[in-house]
């Protein structure tokens, strides 16, 4: 186990790396454009970026803190503010507020770039969705309850589904209708990152179903996940940055 | 809707610009409505049906004339010509569902009441791309 772990972080270490020259990129767009949306995008992928972060923490905790109420569940939680912190972020549950936070501003990012308007009562349901999945994940938590995480796991599936299938939507009409080749591949990257966007959950909620069936974790799922991360954030690359039009 | 169409004119025949969705900055609206105007009356005298189109540069202009109104959009000239013309007919009747014959017969000269068309209008693909340029392209 503690072999997977590692491997596990070692994969990590590598997709921060590139999320995080995927942000610097963006920041360095930010201050070509000095641009609201271009802002947005970085707070998302900045977001998300710290969502890796903690689940590579995770790991860096579970191989070496040495805390051992990290690494062995047999032993009983000690119930201090500084083990509720911990046995939170070696199960990922800080990873789904920062990650229900970029899925949030996704929402908001793709109104305001596909120019569609507020829908009064989406825009409150997905308030309410964003406000319930981080909540869930901070405090319907018990130790070694592989369900609760399972829930978790879902609640964030279904909020990236929800999100990236309109934006996948949106990104594939707009491929279609438009002539111009830079904007066509721009619009393709930009949809199929929405795919990948939802695949990444989808992964990690299977790895857990197969954990709560009986699996070790770490199964090919895992690793999928983190191989889709990387290719949305090529989509994301390919869309957003690397495309150059004469105005 | 309006996915290949950039600016957007609404005239009254006599030349008047009731609404300009504006793409390129550089343009003047009532001074091209004017130009617009004389050129369709113009034509009027060449030909029954006026002037359909014509290129500047890059630029195709169309001009579609419905109930006494002149329509002209500007598009990339590679767009054909008859997507252009479709998407200015969804245009012209979205502007006669939103403003009735009775109420333009009536109108007080006042433009800024045709200011919420560009609610109507807004969603298109142009509109996303200029979003796309002026923040990452």
């Amino acid at each position: 186990m503690a072999d997977l772990q590692f491997v596990g972080m070692v994969f990590e270490t590598f997709i921060i790396l590139v999320a995080l020259i995927f942000l610097v990129l963006i920041l360095m767009k930010y201050y070509e454009k000095k641009h609201q949306l271009t802002f947005y995008l970085f707070l998302i992928f900045l977001n998300y970026v710290i969502a890796i972060v903690f689940s590579w923490l995770s790991k860096i905790f579970v191989l070496y803190s040495g805390i051992d109420y990290l690494y062995n569940t047999i032993l009983p939680d000690p119930g201090t503010l500084l083990s509720w912190i911990l046995l939170r972020i070696t199960d990922f549950r800080i990873s789904f507020v920062f990650l229900s936070i970029g899925i949030y501003l996704s929402y908001i990012f793709k109104v305001k770039i596909f120019g569609k308007g507020y829908n009064k009562v989406l825009r409150i349901i997905v308030t309410l969705y964003a406000i319930i999945t981080a909540g869930f994940a901070l405090f319907v938590y018990q130790r070694g309850n592989t369900l609760y995480d399972v829930f978790a796991f879902l609640f964030i599936f279904v909020f990236m589904a929800v999100i990236y299938i309109p934006f996948f939507i949106e990104s594939f009409k707009s491929y279609k209708d438009t002539d111009n080749k830079v904007f066509k591949t721009a619009f393709l990257s930009l949809a199929i990152m929405a795919i990948f966007f939802i695949l990444v959950p989808l992964s990690f909620l299977i790895d857990r179903i197969l954990i709560l069936v009986g699996g070790p974790g770490f199964s090919l799922f895992y690793f999928l996940a983190w191989i889709f991360v990387i290719f949305a954030i090529l989509g994301a690359y390919f869309g957003y940055i690397s495309p150059k039009s004469e105005k | 809707m309006s996915k290949v169409l950039q600016d957007i004119w609404i005239l009254t025949e006599n030349g008047i610009v009731l609404y300009h969705r504006k793409f390129d900055e550089n343009l003047d609206d009532q001074l091209f409505g004017g130009l617009m105007s004389a050129l369709n009356s113009f034509a009027e005298e060449l030909i029954d049906k006026g002037l359909s189109n014509f290129e500047l540069q890059d630029k195709r202009y169309t001009l579609l004339k419905k109930n006494r109104m002149l329509f002209i959009a500007n598009s990339a000239k590679k767009v054909k010509e008859k997507k252009v013309i479709q998407e200015m007919l969804l245009i012209a009747n979205k502007f006669f569902n939103l403003y009735s014959e009775d109420f333009l017969l009536n109108w007080n000269h006042n433009v800024s009441v045709f200011k919420n068309f560009e609610k109507e209008i807004k969603d298109s693909l142009e509109e996303t791309i200029k979003k796309f340029q002026d923040a990452f392209w």
